[in-house]
């Protein structure tokens, strides 16, 4: 047998069955319980243990590369606070309209499902360039660091929520933030967060989880979601099953055919090794 | 002077931020360093300017001159002039613009994004050999990481989640910690570097 054929499998084979092997599960759900991990359980705690009513800043920093990992994450965020009758307040600084619009939308569609306000129980302030600065002057004037207006526009004045929530430091008791690069959790650790001793959580890709485990394990984190497997562990925490825990199965499906062409390799590689010694 | 004059803006900017942040002036200094935030803020969409400018320059050069593959700088020109006009006409968030942004710019993106992961599926298959020991960790690390962030690790191997879990938080945090401390004094010297005027790449004269 060729053994080094299995080194050298066409890659339009790799990807057609790549590709199917993820899509199946989309359309024949398998449902394997997905275990909860430390962090995502102390994501879902510190939430649950703020005060009923409390204000959480939700930035969701991402692109639209990234966004289906990290949107569910904002829905059950939504949920979870408006169960608590939590007040959000959403920004988005890593992309112009992507954030913007996913956090609408997400925290939106969950509003209506729970009856909540769109200017009294929560609010879309949406992007600002350069997030650094617009960080720091939202810590002391939320209204100044918005320009005055909504995402769509509209003076803040008009809002109710508004008026109780002027500055993050003395207003909000939680960030929340999902993040792909930067402008993201690294900003308002350093702008927000750490200054004022705010309690910061929220979710990374899965591409960047690696990166935030000594935050986590240093306090400065309070737990973090990571990639979709993140969101769905969460999902499951607040009790409903959204797409976090519908890409599960894709997920399993598309790890478990990348180590098997990876042990396929190997084989080959070892053999034609041995073939080319002997 | 042409060369001098940057360098010591840089250096009085970056003197005067720094005292802002470690020596406690009272109110003025508050005052001082928020204003300074309002011009890093009018600063920094000066530099998009700049960024546009430098953008026609190059594309407009490839398309007069010819250049191989200009056709793809006259679709970016067009893709330019095209979003700038709906946009000041239809405003920031208007029905066109973001009808434009998130069904061509968005999509594109996530194309690109989704392409990755199959180009990362064949990399891994081509390159994942295991030659010798750090190989060898490596791909044990990988497959593990793998397996432990699907659902199916677990229900192959029981546990195999905590493991993942533990190889992130303490490996892979120590290695991570490494890198952040390491960079953050790089950053340290390049920007010291810079102060004192011995780092001059940035003014486009070399160091």
């Amino acid at each position: 047998m060729n053994w080094d054929k299995l080194q050298h499998i066409d890659l339009r084979i790799l990807y057609a069955i790549i590709l199917l092997c993820m899509m199946i599960p989309m359309f024949k759900p398998v449902g394997l319980p997905v275990a909860v991990s430390d962090n995502s359980e102390t994501v879902y705690q510190v939430i649950e243990d703020l005060p009923d009513g409390s204000v959480i800043w939700v930035s969701h920093d991402t692109g639209s590369g990234n966004a289906p990992e990290l949107n569910p994450m904002i829905t059950a965020l939504a949920k979870q606070a408006f169960r608590k009758n939590c007040k959000l307040v959403g920004t988005a600084f890593f992309n112009e309209t992507v954030g913007p619009t996913l956090v609408y939308e997400h925290i939106d569609e969950v509003a209506q499902e729970m009856g909540k306000e769109y200017g009294v129980d929560w609010i879309n302030i949406g992007y600002r360039l350069n997030a650094e600065a617009t960080m720091k002057i939202l810590v002391d004037d939320v209204w100044a660091g918005a320009g005055g207006v909504d995402w769509s526009g509209d003076p803040l004045a008009g809002f109710p929520i508004m008026q109780e929530v002027k500055s993050i430091r003395h207003d909000v008791d939680l960030l929340f933030v999902t993040t792909v690069g930067s402008p993201g959790y690294a900003t308002w650790m350093q702008y927000v967060a750490e200054p004022l001793k705010k309690p910061l959580t929220g979710g990374a890709s899965l591409t960047m989880y690696s990166g935030v485990q000594h935050y986590i394990r240093s306090g400065q984190l309070k737990g973090f979601l990571g990639g979709l497997r993140g969101a769905a562990e969460y999902e499951q925490l607040v009790g409903y099953a959204g797409q976090g825990l519908a890409g599960m199965d894709a997920q399993s499906m598309g790890h478990i055919t990348v180590i098997i062409f990876l042990i396929l390799g190997n084989i080959g590689y070892f053999m034609s090794q041995k073939k080319g010694k002997q | 002077m042409k060369r001098q004059l940057p360098i010591l803006i840089v250096a009085a900017t970056a003197i005067f931020v720094m005292a802002m942040k470690f020596v406690n002036f009272g109110p003025a200094g508050a005052a001082a360093i928020k204003e300074a935030d309002v011009w890093i803020q009018v600063t920094y969409e000066f530099a998009f300017l700049l960024g546009a400018i430098n953008f026609v320059r190059l594309h407009y050069g490839n398309v007069s001159r010819q250049r191989p593959k200009w056709i793809y700088s006259v679709v970016s020109l067009v893709a330019l002039v095209l979003t700038c006009l709906v946009t000041l006409i239809d405003g920031v968030n208007g029905t066109i613009a973001m009808f434009l942004y998130q069904n061509i710019a968005n999509r594109i993106d996530s194309a690109i994004y989704a392409l990755l992961g199959f180009y990362v599926c064949s990399a891994a298959y081509r390159s994942f050999k295991l030659k010798n020991l750090e190989a060898g960790i490596l791909l044990a690390s990988a497959v593990l990481l793998m397996l432990a962030q699907a659902p199916i690790g677990d229900a192959i191997f029981p546990g195999m989640s905590k493991w993942g879990e533990w190889i992130l938080n303490v490996p892979n945090s120590a290695g991570m910690r490494g890198i952040r401390l390491g960079a953050g004094i790089g950053a340290y010297a390049a920007s010291i570097r810079v102060i004192l005027g011995l780092e001059r790449s940035w003014t486009g004269s070399g160091t």
